[in-house]
C-alpha cells in the first residue's frame, strides 16, 4: 500500500516536471517563432514589390524618388546613407570605448570602476529622441562655427550623437571581452618583467582582439538599426554620397517617413517599407553573424585554459 | 613506512646531486618575512636562505603558503589587489623591497613558472619562447632570433617535438608540452633564479618525469626553487628542502637531513603522512 502511494506520487512529480518543461520550451520557441515571424512578414510584404520592381533596379539603381512623380528605386542612397552615419558613430566611439574599457578592466581602482560604471548605464538609458534633439539643436549649431557649409541635416551631426549612444555598449562589451582574458595570461607577462603598458598592449589586447570585434560588430548593427537619431537630425533626402557634410536618409529614417506620411497602403511606394525593411535586416544579420562567430572564436581560445 | 621509502628516495639522489650546503653561495634570504591577504596572516616570521645553483624544495600541505613565498621573492604577491607584506628578502645582498628596487627589473631577474600552464595563446610557439624578451624590449620582430628559440628550446627539452612547427599555436601542444614551453620561455630571458610553483600538478607521470630530469639539468647554471606538494618529487630532486606550515618555516636543511633525521616532530609527522 505504502509503495504503491509512493509510486503514485513520484508519478505526480513527474507529469508537473514535464508540464514546467514544456512551458520553458515554449517559451524559448515562441521567441524563435516570432523572430521567424517577422521575416516570414516582411519577405511576403517585399514580394509584391518585386513583381513590380525588378531587384536590379532595386540594388542597381542610384536614385531613390518613390514618393514623387518620377519614381526610381535604387536602394544605394539608402545604403550609404545608413553606412555613412553608422561609419561616422563607429569612428567617433572607438577610440575613446576602447580606452574607457582597458580603463575599466585593467587600470581602475576598485573604486573609480565602482563609480563609472553606473555612470555609463545611465548613459545607455537615455532615450534616442534626446540624442536626436541633442543633435539637432546642439550639435549642429557648435559644428556649423567649425565647419561653415554643414548642411542644417548632416549625417556628420547625426552620426556623433549616435557615437555617443552606442559607446556604452561598446565600452560594457569591450570591458567584458577584455576580462574574459584569464588573469594567468597577465601573470605570465608581469612574470617575465613586462610592465603594465606592455602587458596590455601585447598581451590582453591581442587576446581578446576576437572578442572586442565582436563587440564592435555589434555596436555597428546598433547603429544601422538606429532610427529616432537619423531620423530627426539626418535629414530626409535621399543623397548618394560619402560627404559627412550633407544632408543623408537612412533606411530607418525612410521608413518612418513612410509610416507617418499620408502614403496609401496597398501602393507600390508603401510597399517599398518592406523592401527596405528586409534589406536592413539582412544587413544586421550579416553583422550579428560575423560577430556571433568572432565571439565562438574568441571563446573556444580559452576553453583550454 | 611512507618516510622509509622517502628516505630511500634521498639517499640514492644524494649520490648524484649530493653537494654540501656549506660549500654554496647564499643568493637569497628572507629575513623576518610576513605576509597577508586581506587581513589573514599568510607568512608569518620566515627567515629562509636559499644558495646559488641549487635546487631548493619547498613542501608544506595545501595552504600552508607556499606559493605565496615563492610570489614574494620575485614581487608577485603585490600584484594582487588587498596583498601586504613585511619583512625583507636579500637577492644578491640588495634587499629587493627597498624603494630604488624596480620590480619589473627585478622579475627578469628571477623567473616564475606557474602551477597551470599559461603560454600565450595569441602567439605561436616560437614567439611564446621569445616573448619575454619581446615583451621587455630586449628584441623586436625583425630580430634574428633563431639561435635563441633553439637553445631555449633545447634547455627546457622540447625541441625535438616542437622543432617542425614552430608557427604553431601554442595551444597545439599537451599541457606538458606547454609547461616545458613556459619553463623555455621563463630561460630565454636568462634570469639567475628560477622559481616554480607546483608545475607538475596538473600533468601525467611521463610528463612530470621529463620536467623532473630536465630540472636537475638545469641546476648547474640556475637557482632553482620549487613548490611541491609531492614529497617524492621534494626527495628526488632537491638539495636543500624548506617545510612550511600553517605560514611558518618549521625548518629547512639539506634534503637528505630534512628527509632522513628531521629535528622538528612536525616535519617528522608530516612526511610519514600525518598531515594533508
Amino acid at each position: 500500500m505504502r509503495n504503491r502511494n509512493n509510486k503514485l506520487r513520484r508519478e505526480a512529480i513527474a507529469r508537473k516536471e514535464r508540464y514546467i518543461e514544456r512551458a520553458i520550451f515554449g517559451s524559448s520557441l515562441l521567441s524563435i517563432l516570432i523572430a521567424i515571424g517577422i521575416f516570414v512578414v516582411l519577405l511576403w510584404g517585399s514580394l509584391p514589390f518585386f513583381s513590380e520592381v525588378s531587384l536590379t533596379e532595386f540594388f542597381g539603381g542610384t536614385k531613390w524618388t518613390p514618393l514623387f512623380h518620377d519614381k526610381h528605386f535604387g536602394i544605394w542612397p539608402l545604403v550609404t546613407g545608413t553606412l555613412l552615419t553608422s561609419a561616422v558613430a563607429i569612428t567617433m566611439a572607438l577610440p575613446f570605448s576602447l580606452l574607457a574599457s582597458i580603463y575599466l578592466s585593467e587600470l581602475a581602482p576598485r573604486k573609480h570602476r565602482q563609480l563609472f560604471k553606473p555612470i555609463i548605464e545611465i548613459l545607455a538609458g537615455i532615450p534616442t529622441i534626446v540624442y536626436g534633439y541633442f543633435a539637432l539643436l546642439i550639435v549642429t549649431p557648435w559644428l556649423q562655427q567649425w565647419i561653415p557649409d554643414l548642411a542644417g541635416f548632416s549625417s556628420l551631426s547625426a552620426g556623433i550623437c549616435m557615437g555617443i549612444m552606442i559607446m556604452p555598449m561598446l565600452i560594457t562589451l569591450s570591458e567584458d571581452a577584455l576580462r574574459a582574458v584569464p588573469s594567468e595570461l597577465r601573470e605570465g607577462s608581469y612574470a617575465l618583467g613586462a610592465n603594465k603598458f606592455t602587458t596590455v598592449t601585447k598581451i590582453v589586447l591581442p587576446s581578446a582582439i576576437s572578442g572586442i570585434g565582436s563587440a564592435i560588430l555589434l555596436s555597428i548593427s546598433r547603429a544601422l538599426g538606429e532610427t529616432m537619431i537619423v531620423a530627426i537630425a539626418a535629414g530626409q533626402k535621399p543623397n548618394l554620397t560619402f560627404d559627412p557634410r550633407e544632408s543623408v536618409e537612412t533606411m530607418t529614417a525612410y521608413i518612418v517617413q513612410v509610416s507617418m506620411g499620408d502614403t496609401p497602403t496597398g501602393t507600390v511606394e508603401y510597399r517599398t517599407i518592406f523592401a527596405v525593411g528586409l534589406t536592413l535586416f539582412g544587413l544586421t544579420l550579416i553583422m550579428n553573424l560575423c560577430s556571433y562567430y568572432l565571439k565562438q572564436k574568441f571563446q573556444n581560445k580559452y576553453a583550454s585554459l | 613506512m611512507q618516510f622509509q621509502f622517502l628516505s630511500a628516495i634521498v639517499s640514492t639522489n644524494n649520490e648524484t646531486i649530493g653537494n654540501p650546503m656549506s660549500d654554496r653561495q647564499v643568493i637569497l634570504r628572507t629575513e623576518s618575512l610576513s605576509a597577508s591577504f586581506e587581513n589573514k596572516k599568510i607568512l608569518n616570521d620566515i627567515n629562509l636562505e636559499i644558495s646559488k645553483r641549487n635546487i631548493m624544495a619547498i613542501i608544506g600541505p595545501s595552504g600552508c603558503g607556499k606559493s605565496t613565498l615563492l610570489r614574494c621573492i620575485n614581487r608577485m604577491h603585490e600584484l594582487i589587489y588587498g596583498s601586504t607584506l613585511s619583512g625583507r628578502i636579500y637577492f644578491e645582498n640588495k634587499n629587493i623591497y627597498d624603494k630604488s628596487v624596480d620590480p619589473i627589473l627585478l622579475r627578469r631577474r628571477i623567473g616564475l613558472v606557474f602551477q597551470k600552464p599559461n603560454p600565450f595563446p595569441s602567439m605561436s610557439i616560437k614567439d611564446n619562447v621569445l616573448s619575454g624578451l619581446w615583451l621587455t624590449q630586449k628584441i623586436n620582430k625583425k630580430t634574428d632570433s633563431d639561435h635563441l628559440v633553439e637553445n631555449a628550446l633545447q634547455q627546457a627539452v622540447l625541441w625535438d617535438e616542437v622543432k617542425d612547427r614552430l608557427d604553431d599555436s601554442s595551444l597545439s601542444l599537451s599541457g606538458g608540452q606547454q609547461q616545458r614551453l613556459c619553463i623555455a620561455r621563463a630561460l630565454a630571458s636568462k634570469p639567475d633564479v628560477l622559481l616554480l610553483d607546483e608545475p607538475c600538478s596538473s600533468l601525467d607521470p611521463i610528463a612530470t618525469q621529463r620536467i623532473e630530469s630536465l630540472l636537475l639539468s638545469l641546476k648547474n647554471t640556475y637557482t632553482i626553487v620549487i613548490v611541491t606538494h609531492n614529497m617524492r618529487q621534494a626527495a628526488r630532486i632537491s638539495n636543500t628542502t624548506a617545510f612550511l606550515l600553517s605560514g611558518r618555516l618549521i625548518e629547512y636543511g639539506e634534503t637528505t637531513h630534512i628527509f632522513t633525521s628531521p629535528q622538528e616532530t612536525q616535519t617528522e609527522d608530516y612526511l610519514s603522512g600525518h598531515f594533508d
